[in-house]
């Protein structure tokens, strides 16, 4: 059942009116009995697959509690990842499989959420090992963590500090985080119904087209991928929020304007945040500190000196992260492409670190003004590559529209090219719903809590800006048959 | 002292744009981030021949340079 479908809207409302009715105490049995309906709607491979993730992370998570010598639960824990991380491996990764050994090994359907709950319950797990979190007694209580409905479709992933005790301690009915929940909603659904799915055309026109293609076309379609994905994606992020905040539990911020970032590093920490947050916990620091970093920094700075010497293990780790981030989403080349492109900008700008530093000083250059501006442009062009890979379907392809966004840039047939993707009034719309997503970020860049602020405003403001979110939600939204949206984006990894 | 003074060379090494020898929110402020971090922790194994350990990561280990210290110095007790 898909979060945009009329039947999720009827599911959710019934949702929310059990909620509210059961005692505070027992709220979390609502959740659990919600998303154990939601995850039965999807499948029973969904259910089956995560009910036993949810029963061995429970188990698993007592055994390392209760272990002391440090060798067994070590053993224990690889065994548990393995387990857990494997099972999600063997099923995402089947069609490659499948590839390899010329016919397929076993059939399976994807299981709602596959990604998003395998990585929550790993996270569980190793906090669980590290003594950061207390292990649950109550097998329920792990599944509602694992399965927590609105997070199934495309995260967060949260750690149980983070979404542990809010799922379980019962929420009253608070009707201003209710409201604030509703306009998130509302906002997500017309970034992706208004403005997502109309620019899916445009992603559409660069993939079908075979013959040459106008640099123009080709460099503008990249940007509107670009620009589709975040709107498809937090759009959803929105939608998911505002969902859990209606029932009075906050999940965390997926994306803050990636788009105003100044530097690579800083896009990823803005850009599925808690993906990044993820990695970074469980993989990198790991890597970083793991007795094999600890020697190569230190035979690293005598041969090298100290300045590339220290960086130098952060910087393979950080190129390794970002491959296994690529490859996360599929197993083809253009993710390892992806990943390992996305990895070498990082890793080259913290090894050459001391030398821009060094630079700027020299050429005296300030850090923000004009600076600013060349900087913003500057990561826009590194995100840009990288897209030419991220919706295409093979390397090849990449690099052939890539060669060919260089290619002439004739503007001839400019009202011809522009019209076969859509007609001129739904560009209108599609630009329209950019402007207004443009104004909306560059507030809430320049004020930190324009949520709240909006929620205080009058009524005689709010209200007329609701209401016409929703009409055009409603008669500007794309919906396909029988009133279902697209799939995200982001369903599929 | 003379802890506090290597300590402080180390940092300034990694970036000397920031007061380490004041700031008491490095990580909550956002002065450092998580390649910030990196570099540091493999400065302070290096420096004073220690194994700083992924369970060390935690924000208020590293707010401060006076918090870096007393990491420190709890492995250099433990080795």
């Amino acid at each position: 059942m898909s979060i945009l479908s009329l039947d999720f809207l009827v599911f959710f409302a019934a949702v929310l009116i059990v909620y509210y009715i059961f005692p505070l105490k027992i709220r979390w049995v609502a959740l659990l009995a919600a998303s154990l309906v939601f995850v039965a709607l999807s499948g029973w491979q969904s259910a089956a697959h995560l009910s036993i993730v949810a029963l061995t992370v429970w188990a698993g998570g007592l055994g390392l509690q209760a272990l002391r010598g440090v060798r067994m639960r070590k053993l224990l824990l690889t065994l548990l990842l393995m387990l857990d991380l494997g099972a999600m491996m063997l099923i995402k990764y089947q069609p490659v499989f499948s590839d390899w050994f010329g016919f397929s090994v076993w059939e399976m359907g994807v299981p709602l959420g596959l990604s998003y709950f395998t990585f929550q319950s790993v996270g569980y797990l190793i906090d669980v090992y590290r003594g950061k979190v207390q292990a649950q007694h109550n097998p329920l209580r792990v599944w509602l963590f694992a399965g927590y409905f609105p997070q199934l479709s495309q995260g967060p992933i949260s750690t149980w500090k983070e979404l542990g005790h809010q799922l379980l301690e019962g929420h009253r009915f608070e009707p201003e985080q209710f409201v604030s929940g509703f306009q998130l909603l509302l906002w997500g659904y017309f970034k992706k119904l208004v403005i997502a799915d109309r620019l899916a055309a445009t992603t559409s026109a660069l993939l079908t087209e075979n013959n040459a293609l106008p640099g123009w076309f080709v460099l503008g379609g990249v940007v509107l991928f670009a620009i589709r994905l975040y709107m498809d994606f937090s759009g959803g992020m929105d939608v998911v929020r505002g969902l859990s905040r209606m029932l009075g539990i906050e999940l965390p911020e997926n994306f803050r304007r990636p788009f105003f970032s100044r530097s690579v590093a800083e896009y990823w920490r803005r850009w599925h945040i808690t993906l990044g947050a993820w990695f970074r916990s469980y993989l990198l620091y790991p890597l970083t500190t793991s007795s094999a970093s600890l020697a190569l920094s230190k035979g690293a700075s005598k041969a090298l000196g100290k300045r590339v010497g220290l960086a130098l293990p952060s910087a393979l780790a950080t190129f390794l992260v970002f491959v296994f981030i690529g490859i996360w989403h599929t197993a083809n080349e253009n993710a390892l492409v992806f990943g390992a492109y996305f990895g070498a900008v990082m890793a080259t700008s913290m090894l050459l670190d001391p030398v821009w530093k060094a630079m700027r000083r020299r050429l005296k250059l300030p850090r923000g003004g004009w600076m600013t501006v060349v900087r913003l442009v500057r990561t826009w062009l590194l995100i840009l590559l990288a897209q030419f890979f991220a919706f295409t379907n093979s390397a090849a392809q990449g690099f052939s529209l890539l060669r060919q966004s260089f290619s002439t840039w004739d503007f001839s047939a400019f009202s011809e090219k522009m019209t076969s993707v859509m007609p001129l009034l739904e560009w209108g719309i599609a630009g329209a719903g950019l402007l207004v997503a443009l104004v909306v970020d560059l507030l809430c860049e320049r004020k930190k809590d324009m949520d709240a602020r909006f929620l205080n405003a009058g009524i005689l403001v709010r209200w007329p800006l609701l209401l016409m979110l929703l009409l055009s939600i409603l008669v500007f939204g794309i919906y396909g048959s029988g009133y279902d949206a697209q799939a995200f984006l982001y369903t599929q990894f | 002292m003379d802890d506090m003074k290597t300590l402080l060379e180390v940092l300034s090494e990694i970036n000397d744009e920031i007061d380490f020898e004041t700031e008491t929110g490095l990580i909550e402020q956002g002065w450092i981030d998580s390649l910030d971090l990196m570099r540091i922790i493999a400065a302070l194994n290096v420096a004073f021949d220690i194994r700083i350990t992924t369970g060390d990561i935690e924000p208020e280990n590293f707010n401060s340079a006076e918090a870096m210290l007393a990491l420190v110095r709890q492995h250099r007790e433990e080795a």
